[in-house]
């Protein structure tokens, strides 16, 4: 079936059909590749994270939190933490500088927690105040698992806030 | 050798914070040392922790002007206990 006819020479809709799949294939091959991209970049990230976080998130960090108790109203126990802390800092320089972002995030919230933990041993504590304390304390490790985790699954935060396909190197 | 011995509050045994580091260090270390003079700076024996941001605080003038090395080769760090001694050093970085 003829669609258009030009100065003589025509135009079919198989033509039309098949220009349109052309232009959807290169699209669909270009989203693939950088998907794959993403994916591999992805599970490289997750083989890095693993190797550094996982001992920490799992079981360094708890381990550590279950040292922490109130005695006669002054906290103790929390060495170990600060210790741990420290490591995971020292241990993320790699990230400095593969993704400043996420270091900067990472060692923040851990700066916040050792910080709050070295200044919780000048104070006293009576039952009430220690129980804000511990809510506090596990609000601060709960920031860093999930600062780390949600990087760990991909949910990366981008330098100008924009969507993906904006940040997509030309 | 020089030796300072930093005060505190007694009834602090836990150090935090950039800022208070750089106070401490200006208010108590800064005018009491000489250029490449090798120092000992000894922290009160009931100092417990030292969070890394007080301790990079404390440095932070002379490691953005001599750098990391020079803090190594001049300065000592003594608390009452040798295991928070290698620590305080691990902390600068």
């Amino acid at each position: 079936m003829i669609l258009l006819s030009v100065k003589g020479s025509t135009v079919t809709i198989d033509t039309v059909l098949a220009s349109i799949a052309i232009v959807v294939s290169f699209f669909t091959l270009y989203i693939e590749q950088k998907s794959n991209k993403r994916i591999n970049e992805i599970n490289l990230d997750s083989h890095f994270f693993t190797e550094i976080y996982d001992g920490y998130l799992i079981k360094k960090i708890p381990k550590a939190r279950m040292d922490i108790c109130n005695k006669n109203g002054t906290i103790q126990g929390v060495e170990k933490l600060v210790d741990e802390l420290n490591n995971i800092r020292l241990d993320s320089v790699f990230y400095k500088y593969k993704d400043p972002v996420f270091f900067k995030e990472v060692a923040e919230a851990l700066q916040n927690l050792e910080d709050y933990l070295a200044e919780s041993i000048n104070k006293t504590y009576d039952n009430i105040k220690y129980e804000s304390f511990l809510e506090e304390l596990n609000a601060k490790i709960l920031k860093i698992y999930q600062v780390i985790t949600s990087n760990y699954i991909g949910n990366k935060k981008k330098k100008n806030g924009l969507p993906f396909f904006y940040n997509l190197k030309k | 050798m020089k030796m300072i011995k930093l005060k505190f509050d007694k009834k602090d045994s836990g150090l935090a914070g950039g800022d208070y580091g750089a106070e401490i260090f200006n208010s108590q270390v800064k005018n009491e040392i000489d250029h490449n003079e090798e120092v000992t700076i000894e922290f009160p024996e009931n100092i417990r922790i030292v969070a890394s941001s007080f301790i990079q605080g404390f440095f932070s003038e002379l490691i953005e002007s001599e750098g990391f090395d020079y803090i190594m080769e001049h300065f000592t760090l003594v608390t009452g206990s040798k295991e928070l001694d290698k620590k305080l050093i691990e902390r600068i970085r």
